[in-house]
């Protein structure tokens, strides 16, 4: 399950291991149910995360162009993931470090 | 840029990135849950695609369906195609196959379920998403290929989206998808228009060319085969394969025996004086295009609309014919069971008719010879300009591969430089992947241990360098 971390005026979600298309869409039920105009940052935290479904990456872009540009960032993506959010051209629309 | 097109390619283009993170095992899964399922409805798939078009024969769009399927699969399971393909140490040479990205797969009127199944499992074997567009007379039945395709990739595991088909689409719709900036390459097996447009939307794009396929039944020929493989060929799903022969070519040594032979196997020899109402009938006398009425249909049923009597089991319509070329309709590629005749006095003269045919509409497609003399054989195939030069096979069977020839199995044949495509192969998996070459040290010492001042003395010519680079390497 994927975890939500509340610091202020930032929300971090810490992604599993396996974002399959499963659990992507439980993750954006989740994540439709937190009041994001609140956050004036949002980040994922992908550390842990190794595969990510094509329904994760549409929740990043959908995510990306409710919220102001600059509110969602990406972190802690490996190497794998990094080549995957650029085919998908994720990296063109919110912060990936 | 259209909304539809944009949503297209973005589900592609997500697709895409998640099918990158597959390996060799997952993908090769998918692809067996693909072939299985698009085999099990081989016979519904036929019978649309029948009732649909008008076009062929349904018993033979159930065999075209086992090709696509059946054949297609074997000739490409074993294929490796994700990760690292070849390792070879001894060249400091290793080989990454990468997927292109999504795939425009444009599909004919005249095999709308098999090539649409072909093009499908080519795609998933090398990761790559497919956005089907089929002919728009053959919709309901290459949408109901992919959308069994589709569901069996999702049961296997495949991306979201890796499968899509399009219903009814403008032709700015596909204007728009084929100029994407996201689409990676455009498959465009069909019409001369269509494949012109895909070259000129500035996306790399694998074409195919017309075909007007030549039989030359050589004097040293086995009479009654070729006469019997010609017919197995010609009259597949009523001629709509476009390597099918057009016309045949025989010596006059043997003309008659090869005449009567086709009688005895229920073909029908068209006389003089009807030979204009059939190429008035068969090709449109403003383009030189073959009419959409007589396309697929059998012989019997264009012999009627020709005004021509024949016999109901008629199986193919034969039209001599003394030239090549526009004022002879006939000499065209027509995908029906139409053949063109031609009576030649000797090899160098049924030579030069067969080139005249080949240049005709049909260069770099395929070409045909029944012979059992290998010097005549290789002289044939030196002096036509085909992908495909087909020896003692039906033609239409020997160029899709698989079944009378080693070639690969598929659907949508290359036909060279002279017909605008970049290659003459039957194309398959290895088309559809961006081959990345990792290069290790591997000096080159004669090179590298030449005195490069040389090179730098204007005087000395090549004749000069050429023995100085090679002292002691000889």
């Amino acid at each position: 399950m994927s975890t939500f971390r509340e610091d202020g005026h930032q929300l971090t979600c810490v992604l599993d291991e396996r974002l399959d298309t499963l659990l992507s869409r439980s993750f954006e039920e989740e994540l439709e149910g937190k009041p994001l105009d609140r956050y004036t940052d949002l980040i994922f935290d992908m550390e842990k995360v190794q595969y990510v479904s094509s329904s994760f990456l549409r929740i990043c872009i959908k995510t990306a162009k409710q919220l102001q540009p600059g509110r969602l960032s990406i972190i802690h993506v490996s190497p794998v993931i990094l080549k995957i959010l650029n085919i998908a051209n994720i990296t063109g629309i919110c912060r990936v470090e | 840029m259209g909304v539809l097109a944009d949503d297209i390619i973005q589900q592609a283009i997500l697709a895409a990135a998640e099918f990158h993170q597959f390996g060799q095992e997952a993908t090769d899964k998918i692809v067996k849950a693909v072939y299985e399922a698009a085999f099990n409805n081989r016979v519904h798939l036929a019978r649309m695609a029948w009732e649909e078009t008008g076009i062929g024969r349904w018993e033979d769009k159930v065999i075209k369906n086992v090709v696509g399927t059946h054949l297609v699969y074997e000739d490409i399971r074993n294929e490796k195609t994700v990760g690292i393909i070849s390792d070879d140490p001894d060249n400091g040479l290793i080989e990454i196959a990468q997927p292109m990205g999504p795939v425009l797969a444009v599909i004919p009127v005249t095999n709308p379920t098999s090539t649409t199944i072909f093009k499908i499992l080519i795609c998933l074997k090398t990761r790559n998403p497919i956005i089907v567009c089929p002919s728009k007379k053959a919709a309901k039945c290459s949408g109901e290929a992919a959308r069994i395709c589709y569901k069996a990739a999702l049961k296997a595991g495949a991306p979201e989206g890796c499968i899509q088909w399009i219903g009814s689409i403008n032709r700015e719709t596909t204007h728009q998808l084929m100029s994407h900036k996201g689409l990676a390459l455009i498959l465009a097996t069909g019409g001369g228009s269509l494949v012109n447009a895909a070259y000129c939307s500035g996306t790399p794009s694998i074409g195919v060319g017309a075909g007007n396929v030549p039989v030359f039944i050589e004097k040293s020929a086995d009479v009654p085969f070729a006469v019997d493989q010609i017919l197995i060929s010609k009259t597949f799903d009523n001629g709509t394969i476009c390597a099918s022969e057009q016309a045949v070519v025989v010596e006059q040594s043997i003309a008659e025996s090869v005449k009567e032979e086709f009688l005895s196997k229920k073909a029908f020899f068209v006389s003089n004086e009807d030979l204009p109402g059939l190429a008035k009938t068969a090709v449109f006398a403003g383009t030189g295009l073959m009419s959409p009425e007589v396309v697929g249909k059998s012989a019997a049923f264009i012999a009627g609309l020709a005004g021509i009597e024949v016999p109901e089991d008629t199986a193919l319509l034969i039209a001599p014919q003394t030239a090549v070329g526009s004022a002879h309709p006939l000499s065209s590629e027509i995908l029906a069971p139409i053949l063109a005749w031609y009576e030649v006095p000797d090899f160098e003269s049924a030579i030069k008719t067969c080139i005249q045919l080949n240049f005709h509409g049909g260069i770099g497609h395929t070409v045909s010879i029944f012979s059992n003399d290998e010097d005549r054989i290789r002289y044939f195939a030196l002096q036509m300009n085909a992908g495909r030069i087909l020896v003692n096979v039906p033609s239409s069977q020997g160029a899709v591969g698989g079944m009378f020839t080693k070639l690969n199995t598929s659907f949508t044949l290359g036909c060279g430089t002279g017909g605008k495509n970049i290659t003459t192969d039957n194309v398959t998996v290895r088309h559809l992947l961006n081959i990345q070459r990792v290069l290790k040290r591997r000096e080159n010492s004669q090179f590298l241990g030449f005195d490069k001042a040389k090179f730098l003395d204007e005087s000395l010519t090549a004749e000069d360098i050429w023995p100085m680079y090679h002292k002691n390497y000889l």
